[in-house]
């Protein structure tokens, strides 16, 4: 990992759960590995919280999941593509492709909460929601680094 | 037709922008002017001032979190939606809107 970048990208391919605790659960212990928190525990534990509020649906197919939390030390986009649609919400809407957004509890620059909000405003443009589906994972997150991160400097 | 809006959202990191993207995609394929404030994590953005708020012919708001600086828009013609549904239905809103006002 870059640490010495604000938010790093992440894409991990091919996700095979069933369950929407599963899927976010594969995510953070993807974070994990990679040394992205401080505690897995209290993340995960964060995000699910966040999500039984207010499930993270966005529309097309598309999970959000996020949490500022002191479970996190650096922050992080991972991008997670489903084999196979799951059941994201009680109304039954489905999603495919999920974002799983880990801030830090403790942050003093805005700058990564800026990234945050570009790419959240990317995900209501259909053209990059193709490019999150389709592209290998190299080209996906040079991609994000373009056009998320490029237009902040 | 102009509009102003403000977005805001529980965490303040992700559906508050993502609302004020759609509004403003929806505003540019009608032909509608649109600005919108967002309130999110990092304080107001891209503030809507007196004269902007004084020249719209809606104001349209989400109501998931109270909305900061509501004294401004007294008088004036307020829609209130969820991030959510304005997500989902921007165009179908901003649709409604131009059908009202002519």
């Amino acid at each position: 990992m870059d640490k010495t970048s604000f938010v790093d990208f992440q894409v991990v391919s091919n996700i095979s759960g069933t369950k929407k605790e599963e899927v976010i659960e594969t995510l953070v212990n993807n974070l994990d590995e990679n040394n992205y928190l401080a505690s897995k525990e209290v993340f995960l534990q964060d995000v699910l919280e966040r999500e039984n509020t207010l499930p993270t649906y966005i529309g097309y197919e598309i999970g959000l999941p996020h949490s500022q939390s002191e479970g996190v030390n650096y922050s992080s986009v991972t991008i997670g593509r489903l084999e196979e649609e799951i059941k994201w919400t009680e109304e039954g809407e489905e999603v495919n492709t999920v974002f799983l957004i880990a801030v830090p509890n403790n942050n003093e620059d805005n700058l990564h909460l800026k990234i945050l909000s570009k790419l959240s405003r990317l995900l209501m443009h259909e053209e990059f929601r193709n490019e999150v589906r389709n592209l290998d994972e190299n080209a996906l997150i040079a991609t994000l680094n373009e056009k998320v991160k490029g237009e902040l400097e | 037709m102009q509009i102003v809006a403000v977005t805001s959202c529980p965490s303040g990191v992700a559906h508050t922008y993502m609302s004020a993207e759609s509004l403003e995609l929806s505003a540019k394929n009608l032909g509608v002017n649109m600005k919108v404030e967002t309130q999110g994590t990092s304080g107001i953005e891209n503030r809507l001032d007196s004269s902007e708020i004084q020249a719209a012919d809606y104001v349209v708001l989400t109501n998931d979190v109270e909305i900061r600086e509501m004294e401004r828009f007294k008088g004036k013609k307020v829609v209130k939606m969820s991030v959510a549904d304005i997500i989902k239905k921007s165009d179908a809103l901003l649709k409604k809107l131009k059908a009202t006002s002519e």
